[in-house]
């Protein structure tokens, strides 16, 4: 699709983008969209929080907070999910907090999990752990009981990894330092993985504005790599029938769909359809020179223009009995 | 680095004995039954509390990498071998003790922010506190948020009205000073 060099330059030079990005939103959205889309990532996202009931019943938890003076109101069909109105103190900075009751995490970022939906029991990996929001959500799913497997790299993130999952009452995680892409010399053999990806974060503008302009088109291929060895070395931990939920706060096709594109080349790994309804279909065109398998679609991509939300990828795929 | 092995029977009375010394009899048991203690041992040694899953995944990679951390930290011995109890350990203990202590909320807040408390800051003591004891802290809707060490009999506190009298071991304020 041929794009308006002129009206990739307006867009650039008035919302102070890179070129690169405009041209490439204008091929997937269309004009229209992409200005949604722009204008969309000028405003501020609500507040979220999960509320921990590993820590605390959830009733009592929004009684008290709503006495202290806090708005909250439910997210619909994400568990334990809260929209914040007000908030009379900084919310990473009460006792509450500090308690553990709720963990300061994004509407979309809740997802994930949810789709992932762990059991009590189960043996859980979760791949790219830190800083632990996600991972003290499977916890909470799994009521403390079996085992997660939180993996991460970094050393300065691994630090806040367990911080968080000590604010949180975790007592089921087995946290390792090492390179996800490594997980299959561990031997271990997963009920469920969670991927949720290094990436971009181009889907953060609206909290991140240097986004706009800091990483280049080969940082995302770079990050197309490295996702695609993620996800296979994922799938190698995943039990026979085990299910992998994949996920991104990146808007290029790169570091979504061509990395399930990939993924589906192993053999039996199917994309299965998801309980979340929200968001849009992923993208099964030919995008950006890849031809897409058309079992994509029941991925979903969500936006801050239609959905309120950052930007973000899910996807879910079960490994054959 | 840190090697992570099942303790001793040794290594398991010992932490024990110190957590019922502070806490009263058979605390430790009532949360550590049916679990296993681990110790990882780098340069100092650290107490986890983990359960029969976490040993089978342990033991299965033990021999290819060992964990950073795993299950429920509960304390450090530290060089000279005093057992230091964790903030994790505190939200366990509390379940099950009488060495509780109530704080207004200024009196939480101060806690929080690491200092010490005076007698002013106590809202309530749900048992004969003692010099020397340890007791925790509860902030003003009865949530643990720290560890205190008593420096003044109860009787003596009441009559005098220290300046200090709790002195601050640990707090949850540490997830924001250290933790992230």
């Amino acid at each position: 699709m041929s794009v308006d060099d002129g009206l990739v330059k307006e867009l650039a030079e008035k919302y102070r983008y890179l070129n690169y990005m405009i041209k490439r939103y204008l091929e997937m959205f269309g004009k229209e969209e992409t200005v949604q889309f722009l204008e969309a990532n000028e405003q501020r996202l609500m507040p979220t929080l999960r509320c921990n009931t590993l820590r605390i019943d959830e009733e009592y938890f929004v009684n008290l907070f709503t006495k202290k003076g806090f708005i909250l109101e439910k997210i619909p069909r994400i568990a334990y999910g809260y929209r914040v109105f007000k908030t009379p103190f900084p919310l990473g900075a009460t006792n509450e907090y500090l308690l553990g009751f709720y963990f300061l995490q994004s509407e979309a970022s809740m997802i994930p999990v949810q789709e992932l939906n762990p059991k009590p029991g189960e043996i859980i990996i979760d791949l790219a752990a830190a800083p632990g929001g996600k991972t003290s959500q499977i916890a909470q799913f799994m009521k403390n009981r079996g085992a997660i497997i939180a993996i991460d790299i970094n050393r300065k993130r691994i630090k806040s990894l367990r911080s968080n999952l000590s604010r949180c009452g975790v007592r089921n995680a087995l946290i390792i330092r090492m390179d996800g892409r490594q997980i299959s010399d561990l031997d271990i053999q997963a009920d469920k993985v969670l991927l949720d990806a290094p990436c971009s974060g181009e889907g953060l503008i609206n909290r991140d504005p240097t986004r706009k302009t800091s990483r280049e088109l080969k940082d995302i291929l770079y990050l197309s790599g490295l996702q695609k060895s993620l996800i296979d070395a994922a799938l190698t931990c995943l039990k026979p029938g085990g299910s992998l939920v994949y996920s991104t706060c990146a808007i290029a096709p790169e570091e979504n769909e061509f990395v399930i594109n990939h993924a589906l080349k192993n053999e039996g790994i199917n994309v299965k359809k998801m309980d979340f309804i929200r968001g849009s279909p992923a993208f099964t065109d030919l995008m950006f020179g890849e031809t897409l398998h058309p079992s994509i679609k029941e991925a979903r991509r969500l936006y801050p223009h239609k959905d309120g939300t950052e930007g973000f990828f899910i996807c879910k795929l079960q490994k054959d009995n | 680095m840190i090697m992570f092995r099942l303790s001793t029977h040794k290594e398991l009375k010992f932490v024990q004995n110190a957590i019922d010394n502070l806490f009263g009899e058979k605390i430790a048991e009532k949360f550590i039954q049916n679990k296993h203690l681990i110790i990882g041992e780098g340069k100092w040694k650290e107490i986890f509390v983990v359960s029969d899953k976490m040993i089978t995944i342990l033991k299965a990679i033990a021999d290819k990498k060992q964990p950073y951390s795993l299950g429920m930290q509960i304390g450090e011995l530290d060089k000279n071998k005093k057992f230091k109890l964790s903030l994790e350990a505190v939200f366990e203990i509390v379940k099950y003790t009488s060495h509780k202590i109530q704080l207004s909320a200024k009196g939480a807040q101060t806690i929080l922010y690491g200092r010490n408390i005076s007698f002013s800051a106590v809202d309530k003591i749900y048992y004969k506190a003692k010099k020397g004891d340890y007791a925790i802290l509860l902030d003003e809707n009865g949530f643990p948020i720290g560890l205190g060490k008593i420096l003044h009999d109860f009787a003596k506190m009441q009559q005098n009205q220290f300046k200090i009298c709790i002195k601050n071991i640990i707090d949850l304020g540490w997830y924001l000073r250290k933790g992230e």
